[in-house]
């Protein structure tokens, strides 16, 4: 496991956002979670990308509680995260957005960089070669030097993905990958999450709505219904599940 | 246009991005270097402050311009850095030389004790914060009175450097050369800053916190970076500008100058170097310019404006006013769309620099 929620729940107010909810994610597995409308997926993913602390439970991410940290801290220990509504910098360009994503595995410090010693040039071209590997991957070549606000909203989503890969992740939150985009570019997500998985060799967690997205590439799907998992399995499985089902067009 | 063919990443990171373009600063640097070969007192007087404006210009750009955060007091910062050069000097006996990154680095701690407490603070909420910090350091000089001379203020000496005279009436060519040095040496680091990992990670800060810290950017540190390094800025600014001055009290640095900073990087154009420079040059420039008129306007028709004061701040602020309203780029903006013209002409579209909605934000994190 790469990835173990202990009981989790998380209050608001009198809501219960998440109920005693526990989970395992294998390494080298693509695990999606659906769910209807506020069934508490994004808050799941804002627990364990630690924006939200949990009232109840803890998260073990490679046999150590992540309880404690900070988000920013995430990243060093290699989680990283896209949201559902893109939260790209959007008076960059793509390349300078893909070179942030490196920010955290720097070794230089601000007085170091504000000299412009000769090993930050190194460092800095060793962060260009793993954004533009990045680049090649999902065929980002002709917009590197655009600004994010001149893209089309299917474009940054890509970039968005992209930002999350270039920080070299072990294990990759997806926040509703495919919401917004058109048939064809949700094709080829379908082929880079897969090739995520296979190539890059890196877990994936992702929350999603588009049930042939999710047919495509999960290996396994959790049904988060009201704060609750009520099923984890395959999407057939879960497709045949009664509460799934109930949850979704009502008795 | 001219297509640069790259061969590795180094052009990427570089300084300069063609030969063309480094000719064209260093060539703008050899006539700064022998502008007082040709200019009379008065004018290199002027140039130099100019200098040291966008010194300062160039401290709240890298708040405002590329970290997002709001200051409209940045005067306590030129306050600290005038005050700490003069007190390092005459009371410790500092050689300028040390004096002067001295008393930036002092502005600089200031910057940063404001910062840490106050990085839960937005917008307006800073924007008041630090007005009410600049407003309370004009109070602490008065009662700092056995330190900082009180009311009656201070008188900064000739700035002396292994023995030669940089003083403001005595050789004002060196102490523009000395200027000059510095603010090449400040716009490199600034430079610096923009291609280096700090540079994004001001710039994340400013365009979204919440996908900043998803990033691995430590949003309270940066921010404190980002008020230190503005401070430490507008610290040598301040400095300088106590020297030039020669005599302050706690009234130089008063409100009116924080934002007198602040809209000549808004003129200037927000975001960039060449704004603060830009900002410098309109500020200095205005009023030798108002007065001009002035005169020609009572000799030709013996209208006297100097009857009605205020006349100064209200070109100021409708310049600020317009500005908003029809390039919010500023000065800067402006030359860049005449460029892209001549370059791309004749195949220009009006709509080429127009900024589109941003698509909907992630709702606040708790």
């Amino acid at each position: 496991m790469i990835l173990s929620l202990e009981n989790i729940s998380l209050n608001f107010g009198g809501i219960k956002a998440v109920d005693q909810v526990s989970l395992g994610i294998k390494e080298g597995e693509i695990f999606a979670l659906i769910g209807p409308n506020g069934a508490g997926k994004s808050t799941m993913f804002n627990i364990i990308s630690r924006y939200y602390t949990q009232s109840n439970g803890s998260i073990i991410y490679q046999n150590k509680s992540i309880d404690k940290l900070h988000p920013h801290q995430l990243s060093k220990i290699g989680v990283a995260r896209t949201f559902q509504n893109i939260e790209l910098f959007p008076n960059s360009t793509v390349l300078q957005n893909l070179l942030v994503g490196q920010n955290s595995s720097k070794t230089s410090n601000f007085l170091q960089e504000m000299l412009f010693l000769p090993s930050v040039r190194k460092a800095e071209i060793d962060r260009r070669i793993i954004v533009e590997e990045v680049i090649d991957f999902l065929n980002l070549q002709p917009f590197r030097d655009k600004q994010i606000s001149a893209l089309s909203y299917g474009t940054r989503k890509v970039v968005e993905l992209g930002r999350a890969l270039t920080m070299q992740p072990h294990l990759l939150l997806l926040d509703e990958p495919a919401s917004g985009l058109s048939a064809e570019e949700t094709t080829d997500l379908a082929f880079w999450i897969e090739d995520i998985k296979k190539i890059m060799g890196i877990t994936v967690l992702m929350v999603e709505h588009d049930l042939n997205l999710v047919g495509k590439v999960a290996d396994r799907v959790g049904a988060l219904v009201e704060g609750n998992l009520v099923a984890i399995g395959s999407l057939k499985e879960i497709q045949a599940n009664r509460k799934v089902v109930e949850a979704y067009i009502g008795t | 246009m001219r297509t640069i063919f790259k061969t590795s990443y180094d052009p990427d990171i570089n300084l300069f991005k063609d030969r063309f373009h480094r000719l064209c600063y260093a060539a703008l640097c050899i006539v700064l270097i022998l502008f007082p070969f040709f200019l009379n007192e008065y004018f290199i007087g002027e140039l130099t402050l100019t200098l040291i404006w966008a010194i300062a210009g160039m401290g709240l750009m890298i708040l405002v311009g590329q970290s997002g955060q709001v200051s409209l007091g940045h005067s306590a910062f030129m306050a600290t850095g005038a005050y700490s050069v003069v007190i390092l000097q005459s009371k410790l006996g500092l050689p300028f030389i040390f004096a002067l990154p001295a008393a930036g680095l002092i502005s600089a701690l200031l910057g940063v004790l404001i910062a840490l407490p106050t990085t839960r603070l937005h917008g307006i909420y800073l924007a008041i914060l630090t007005l009410a910090i600049s407003v309370l350091v004009e109070d602490i000089i008065v009662l700092a009175e056995p330190l900082t001379g009180g009311v009656n203020g201070m008188f900064a000496s000739d700035i002396v450097i292994f023995g030669i005279n940089f003083g403001r009436y005595s050789n004002i060519a060196n102490l523009y050369w000395l200027v000059l040095f510095t603010t090449i040496l400040l716009v490199l680091v600034y430079k610096n800053i923009l291609r280096t990992p700090i540079g994004r990670a001001f710039a994340s800060i400013r365009d979204s916190e919440v996908s900043a810290s998803a990033m691995g950017v430590n949003v309270v540190l940066t921010k404190a970076v980002a008020f230190g390094v503005s401070s430490f800025f507008t610290g040598i600014a301040g400095a300088f500008f106590g020297h030039f001055a020669t005599a302050f009290n706690y009234e130089t640095f008063n409100v009116i100058m924080s934002i007198t900073i602040l809209l000549m990087i808004v003129v200037g154009g927000v975001g960039s170097i060449h704004g603060a420079f830009f900002g410098a040059i309109v500020i200095t420039l205005l009023p030798v310019l108002i007065s001009f008129l002035r005169d020609f306007i009572f000799q030709g028709t013996s209208i006297n404006l100097m009857a009605f004061p205020g006349i100064e701040t209200g070109i100021f602020s409708l310049i600020l006013i317009l500005v908003i309203l029809f390039e919010p780029r500023g000065i800067y903006g402006a030359w860049l769309k005449t460029r892209t013209y001549f370059e791309l002409f004749p195949l220009y579209r009006k709509d080429m620099f127009k900024r589109q909605k941003s698509y909907l934000k992630t709702e606040r994190l708790r």
